[in-house]
């Protein structure tokens, strides 16, 4: 028996030293796969905005446009993201919501814009979707709930019924707590680089839970993004209560400019 | 790797014969089975029951073939499942997942190549006995040992 045993240790040593000799090569980068896989993100994601924008009306207006273009290249440029990456859509639509899709393609409904008390809130939800796409949870929500061959096939074949599962999915479906939570903080974080007021985000977590009167207003949001209530307790504790630099991105004219544009746009 | 020992007895025409084939079912059985890695061990294992009342040098190789497929079946389900749980689920494709991979093509060849070897030396009659494999089934055997 005890030969048995030494026989079986030397050998799986012998098994487990070649696997972690194996492991020390970048077969990743070796076989290029990262390019394979942004190539498949960058189709998915072009695919699943072609497809929403055939149902939904995007807004092409210049002003509006530009103020929501500069609260968002202010969070990428204070946190080194790539500026270009991030395709902002402002569609019109009575849903308060925003979404990321793959290769950076992030939606903002027109509704949410208007129902932001300020800036600062409507940029704390802007900052969590980015984070979503920067910590990659898009695609591994994708993966996870839609599979690696599906996607690939969507990608390459343009299966139209997958594509609009896969805009469903990223439109009207939670990302797990653990991602909801990792995006949350690093929005507050995002914001605090920006000199941004991350205090109104957490504001607006909380009224999501708290006002009952317009929860149907809130229901996609509130579907899509459950716990409002916790998650305002942990956003409003990750805060700096130290810093108070804080500034506006856009004053407070450009601001009512903005929201008056979409409301004679509705 | 492969221990060539001399039994006391010399093995007929037909034991030879049926104990290298315990060898060549598990061969059959991972061409076939490929890439589910349950078949070749079903195969070997209908084998083995087959030869169950067969004299010790058929019995002795049937049941080292068999206990070289279960290890097989082992290692193989781990990349089986790891591989579906990155095609289906939320599994990522990472080094580990291809360093694994890679000792898993190691391991499955040398075990084929010992295999076919010894296929072909049982079937001369000649007692292969492979290392873990080999000693694990003497131990099985222990209370045959007046035959060795």
């Amino acid at each position: 028996m005890k030969k048995i045993s030494v026989e079986f240790l030397i050998t799986a040593f012998l098994f487990l030293a070649i696997w972690f000799g194996f492991s020390q090569v970048n077969w990743i980068s070796l076989f290029d796969i990262e390019s394979i896989t942004s190539k498949t993100e960058e189709k998915l994601g072009d695919l699943t905005w072609e497809y929403l924008s055939d149902s939904e009306y995007e807004i092409e207006n210049d002003s509006i446009n530009q103020t929501i273009d500069s609260l968002v290249s202010h969070i990428t440029n204070a946190n080194n993201i790539d500026r270009d990456f991030i395709k902002v859509h402002i569609v019109q639509t009575d849903e308060i919501n925003a979404f990321a899709l793959p290769n950076g393609h992030l939606v903002i409904n027109s509704e949410l814009i208007l129902d932001a008390k300020n800036q600062e809130e409507l940029m704390g939800v802007i900052a969590h979707e980015i984070a979503h796409i920067d910590l990659n949870h898009v695609n591994e929500k994708l993966v996870k709930e839609i599979g690696l061959t599906v996607l690939i096939s969507a990608a390459t074949g343009g299966n139209n019924q997958i594509i609009g599962e896969i805009a469903k999915t990223l439109s009207s479906t939670a990302f797990d707590r653990q991602h909801e939570e990792e995006a949350d903080l690093t929005a507050v974080m995002y914001l605090e680089n920006a000199d941004v007021n991350p205090l109104p985000f957490a504001d607006f977590l909380y009224r999501l839970s708290d006002d009952s009167d317009s929860m149907s207003k809130y229901l996609t949001w509130i579907s899509t993004h459950p716990d409002s209530k916790d998650r305002s307790k942990y956003v409003t504790k990750k805060i700096d209560k130290k810093k108070s630099n804080y500034i506006q991105v856009i004053d407070q004219k450009t601001w009512e400019h903005l929201k008056t544009n979409l409301q004679n746009i509705e | 790797m492969i221990r060539i020992t001399n039994l006391k007895i010399r093995p007929g025409e037909h034991e030879a014969e049926s104990a290298s084939n315990s060898y060549v079912m598990s061969l059959v059985g991972i061409i076939a089975g490929l890439p589910l890695p349950i078949v070749n061990l079903i195969c070997t294992f209908i084998f083995y029951l087959a030869n169950k009342k067969g004299t010790y040098f058929v019995r002795w190789h049937c049941t080292q073939a068999l206990i070289s497929q279960f290890v097989l079946l082992i290692v193989n389900n781990v990349a089986f499942w790891w591989s579906i749980s990155i095609i289906f689920g939320s599994g990522e494709l990472t080094n580990r997942y291809f360093a694994y991979l890679f000792t898993l093509i190691i391991f499955n060849c040398f075990e084929f190549v010992m295999t076919i070897y010894t296929a072909i030396q049982t079937r001369k009659g000649i007692q292969v006995e492979w290392w873990i494999y080999g000693t694990l089934t003497n131990y099985l055997f222990k209370n045959e040992k007046n035959i060795r």
